[in-house]
């Protein structure tokens, strides 16, 4: 686990100031996002219904090239739109999703 | 995939191809709403993707992605509310199907999920993850293909967004062109004369100048709440929250102007300029702005209230005058400061004085050999710096010093140092010696209480009884508010009289440096001047003082802790961060170093002084005055109160989203934190020293919803910057280093004086967390882990049962010195 990673010349970049000025002004931008909702309204509940032809499916288990379909929802005005987001199979979100709908199916 | 084969030869061809480098594949890039320009998301040679570079650097928020790219023409925009934010959005899943939806952190994504919610929040995922956005998102070109694009550096991606703030249009081409790259002539070691030094010096004073002036002045917030109160003077108090300070954007000072606005609908427009009485800290995060006027306040309202920062030249106004005196007039200084001032070389001089019996001064502690000889060294020498590593009494051995010069000569010893609140330390000192002391402090401050508040010039003002119609005509002003003007005139002119007999009265008078260039000394000539914490203010700061007739100067200091801090980084590169004392230093002029620590834990004491004083370091409390038995706290050495523990808490994918925070420290924070606080010390004697606002605010707020004690306990632990530790000390400090990315710096701790301040805040025990791993590829920090690792306090696991770490470190990226 704590093998010694080799880098290229590359990423071994030795951090110049503009980097961490770079740094410090992506944590204020950050920072200052958040703290700007901070007295935001919540809403009362989350509104978002899944449109019933995606509900229960197994499409999960579908791999290509590694990666899961995942279906985006989207607003354009009021009407609800769906994309198809090729999520990688080991991404948090992936791995997360696959290992619910396993325990679902296990009860 | 027809992403891989692109040649990026006609790149000014597509309107879609990054601004930075001209990649062009349409799922290779975003657009940003504000401005329309495309960028890609690679890091390139930067440590964030291009579209998120510019986003910082542009202020810009908004992003839609390619309509021919996967999930074609797409705003980024929270599905609930709207936001398109994306510092703020990220991706919930379904609770049960392959369905995701995007969400903003705040409020939307922060609402707990109930049971028959399809969502769950709690897995919300940021779109912008170790400063790129997501590659299922946006996709992040191949290695390849990015060494194929144009390679462009941070340094060019500043200068092209600083030309686009003029020419949206402007190219990476322009920046070659003549004209846009001036570099200001940068400072010398040694000057021709004194106009030579104004002619370098006040082009970057004028340069710091106007970037804290844009910066004050683009800094206005609206929607402020306030709440109104009624100060002991009778004036008006306006209580409000300015979350922009928690940002780390401005820093906000007592005495700093701030203008209060009201545009609402139930009182006519109105503003006032007040003065800033309290600033945000451990108790409220509220400010307290006294208003200049009474009259026509609207008191009956709350919202719709906006704030300015209202600038002010006078400092930079009073260093340029400084310098120019320094020039045109010859009895400024001594002729011997003059050339030792510049660089010139000058044949010793010794100042004819009558050397006291006896070094140490009435009520000051005794002086140890080191200082004895510091001080001794001093007063018959024209120029000298005195360097006081942590914790090796610079205060008493200063006081010391001004109590014999004052004694060896007529006229009035100038006091001065940067900050007020090392001002206010040495004249408590100095009154102590039975010297008659005056501390002139700001208008703006004079409302302020402090310890020495007594020894202010209005305060003595106030309270003098030689003159009974100045008192009578003070007693009217305070009950009726004001005078009449014939009166007004009589009490200006009576109290400036009264002024100037109490300051010819003193032995020694007290300011910051720059207000030694206030109206009411003008009329002074002072012989003898001695500049503290002379290392953290900058040279034209420091002339400021000596301008005043200066035969005899002593500088003290240390410049292996943090200089002066300048916000224009083209001032900064061109020397206006060297300070005087440290020029000195290079002109060979040596430090005279007081060498006996009486701060800290030997253990604690050694890495410091190896790396940072050649090993010189003596000192004055032993093992045993530092250890405390009775604290029962985990050392794994216990005859060595210190540890680093390995925290590989990496990259957060959890809702925080931000990883210039760090949770595993944060909560690691709070366990030791807690063990201190069972085992008896006092919350006061704890810091928390960390070098992100990210993550002072979020320790701040874990440990009020997550500490495992009172709320009360964790409210009085100080957690702060390194920067505002310096000069102070604790019993235990933790120091949280953050960073634990593999693509960025680390940041802040890259510097060595940072570093030094930071390691030397303790007098009982150190607790350093961190990611070994990373810190160890800067040489110094390898140097510091070896150090931790050979005294078998590297350490990693619970607190309760806590392991020797047999973590590899890196190799350092190049020698350190
Ligand atoms: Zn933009
Ligand atoms: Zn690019
Ligand atoms: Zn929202």
């Amino acid at each position: 686990e704590e093998e010694v990673i080799v880098h290229t010349n590359r990423q071994d970049k030795v951090s110049t100031s503009e980097d961490e000025d770079f740094e410090r002004e992506f944590s204020k931008m950050m920072t200052e996002s958040l703290e700007s909702r901070k007295y935001e309204r919540k809403p009362a509940m989350l509104d978002v219904a899944i449109p019933m032809h995606l509900k229960g499916t197994e499409r999960s288990s579908e791999f290509v090239d590694g990666n899961v379909s995942f279906t985006l929802l989207t607003k354009k005005g009021n009407k609800q739109q769906m994309k198809t987001m090729e999520v990688p199979a080991d991404s948090a979100l992936a791995v997360n999703t696959r290992s619910k709908q396993e325990a679902e199916r296990e009860e | 995939d027809g992403f891989q084969d692109l040649a990026v030869v006609d790149k000014e061809l597509h309107d879609h191809a990054c601004r930075y480098c001209g990649i062009h594949a349409v799922s290779a890039v975003a657009r940003c709403v504000t401005c329309n320009k495309w960028f890609c998301n690679s890091r390139g040679n930067t440590s964030g993707s291009h579209i998120i570079n510019h986003l910082v650097r542009a202020k810009h928020k908004e992003v839609a992605l390619h309509p021919d790219s996967t999930l074609g023409e797409t705003t980024l925009e929270c599905y609930s509310c709207g936001c398109r934010n994306v510092f703020l959005l990220g991706f919930i899943p379904a609770k049960s199907d392959t369905v995701v939806v995007l969400l903003c952190r705040q409020p939307c994504a922060a609402m707990p999920s109930s049971k028959d919610m399809n969502w769950d929040t709690s897995q919300w995922l940021p779109l912008i993850d170790d400063r790129c956005f997501l590659s299922w998102l946006v996709k992040v070109p191949s290695e390849q293909e990015q060494l194929r694009a144009r390679q462009i550096t941070a340094q060019q991606i500043n200068k092209l967004e600083e030309l686009w703030k003029d020419n949206g249009d402007a190219k990476l081409e322009d920046l070659d062109k003549p004209g846009i790259d001036d570099e200001p002539q940068a400072v010398l070691l040694r000057y021709e004369d004194a106009y030579q030094y104004q002619n370098i010096f006040g082009p970057l004073v004028k340069m710091e100048a106007d970037y804290d002036k844009k910066l004050k002045e683009s800094q206005t917030q609206d929607d402020i709440v306030v709440r109104w109160d009624i100060g002991l003077n009778q004036k008006r108090i306006a209580w409000f929250y300015l979350p922009k300070l928690e940002s780390g954007e401005v820093r906000l000072a007592v005495g700093d102007e701030l203008r209060l606005r009201y545009r609402g609908e139930l009182h006519q427009s109105w503003e006032c300029v007040g003065h800033v009485i309290k600033i945000p800290n451990n108790v409220s995060d509220e400010v307290g702005l006294e208003l200049r006027r009474n009259d026509n306040t609207p008191t009956d309202c709350t919202h719709n209230f906006s704030v300015d920062f209202v600038w002010k030249s006078t400092s930079f106004d009073r260093m340029q005058l400084a310098m120019k005196t320094f020039a045109v007039d010859e009895t400024s200084v001594s002729g011997y400061i003059y050339h030792k001032l510049l660089g010139h070389e000058v044949e010793p001089q010794v100042l004819r004085t009558q050397m006291p019996k006896r070094f140490s001064a009435p009520n000051l502690p005794e002086l140890n050999h080191s200082q004895v000889y510091a001080v001794k060294s001093v007063l018959q020498k024209p120029l000298s710096l005195i360097q006081g590593p942590p914790g090796t009494g610079k205060t008493v051995t200063s006081a010391t010093i001004v109590y014999h010069l004052a004694k060896m000569n007529s006229g009035q010893v100038l006091v001065c140092a940067p900050s007020n609140v090392a001002v206010d330390q040495l004249t408590e000192k100095i009154h102590a010696t039975g010297l008659k002391v005056v501390r002139l402090t700001a208008k703006s401050r004079e409302a302020l209480d402090s310890p020495v508040s007594f020894l202010t010039l209005h305060e003595q003002v106030h309270n003098n009884d030689t003159n009974a119609e100045l008192q009578k005509l003070i007693q009217l002003k305070t009950e009726q508010g004001e005078l009449s003007s014939a009166d007004e005139k009589k009490y200006k002119m009576l109290k400036r009289a009264c002024e100037r007999e109490i300051l010819q009265n003193a032995d020694v008078i007290l300011c910051t440096c720059v207000g030694a260039g206030d109206p009411r000394l003008s009329k002074f000539k002072f012989r003898t001047v001695l500049i503290d914490e002379a290392t953290q203010a900058t040279e034209p700061e420091c002339m400021i003082p000596l301008v005043l007739g200066c035969k005899q100067s002593v500088l003290v200091g240390d410049h292996q802790q943090l200089g002066p801090v300048i916000m224009n980084k083209k001032a900064a590169r061109a020397g206006l961060c060297q300070s005087l004392f440290e020029r000195l230093v290079i002109l060979g002029i040596r430090p005279i170093r007081l060498q006996v620590q009486y701060r800290m834990h030997p253990c604690l004491s050694e890495f410091p002084s190896n790396m940072f004083y050649e090993g010189s370091l003596q000192n004055g409390v032993t093992t045993q005055d530092r250890l405390r038995k009775n604290v029962d706290f985990p050392w794994p050495a216990p005859e060595t109160p210190m540890f680093f523990h390995s925290n590989l808490g990496q990259e957060e994918i959890s809702s925080s989203g931000t990883s210039y925070l760090n949770r595993t420290e944060a909560s690691n924070c709070e366990k030791v934190v807690t063990k201190f606080l069972k085992a008896g010390v006092l919350p006061v004697h704890i810091g928390i020293i960390t070098p992100y606002e990210g993550q002072r605010s979020y320790i701040v707020s874990y440990m009020q919803h997550s500490g495992a004690l009172r709320k009360e306990m964790y409210k009085e632990i100080e957690v702060a910057s390194v920067d505002a530790f310096q000069g102070r000390e604790k019993d235990y400090i933790i120091l949280s280093c953050v960073r634990s990315n593999e693509h960025q710096g680390i940041g802040f701790l890259n510097d060595p004086r940072r570093l030094n301040v930071a390691l030397t805040r303790a007098r009982y025990g150190v607790v350093i967390l961190g990611n070994p791993k990373v810190l160890s590829k800067h040489p110094l920090w390898h140097h510091l882990l070896a150090h931790y690792k050979d005294k078998k306090c590297l350490v990693e696991g619970p607190l309760n049962n806590l392991k020797s770490s047999m973590i590899q470190f890196s190799r350092p990226r190049r020698a350190y010195r």
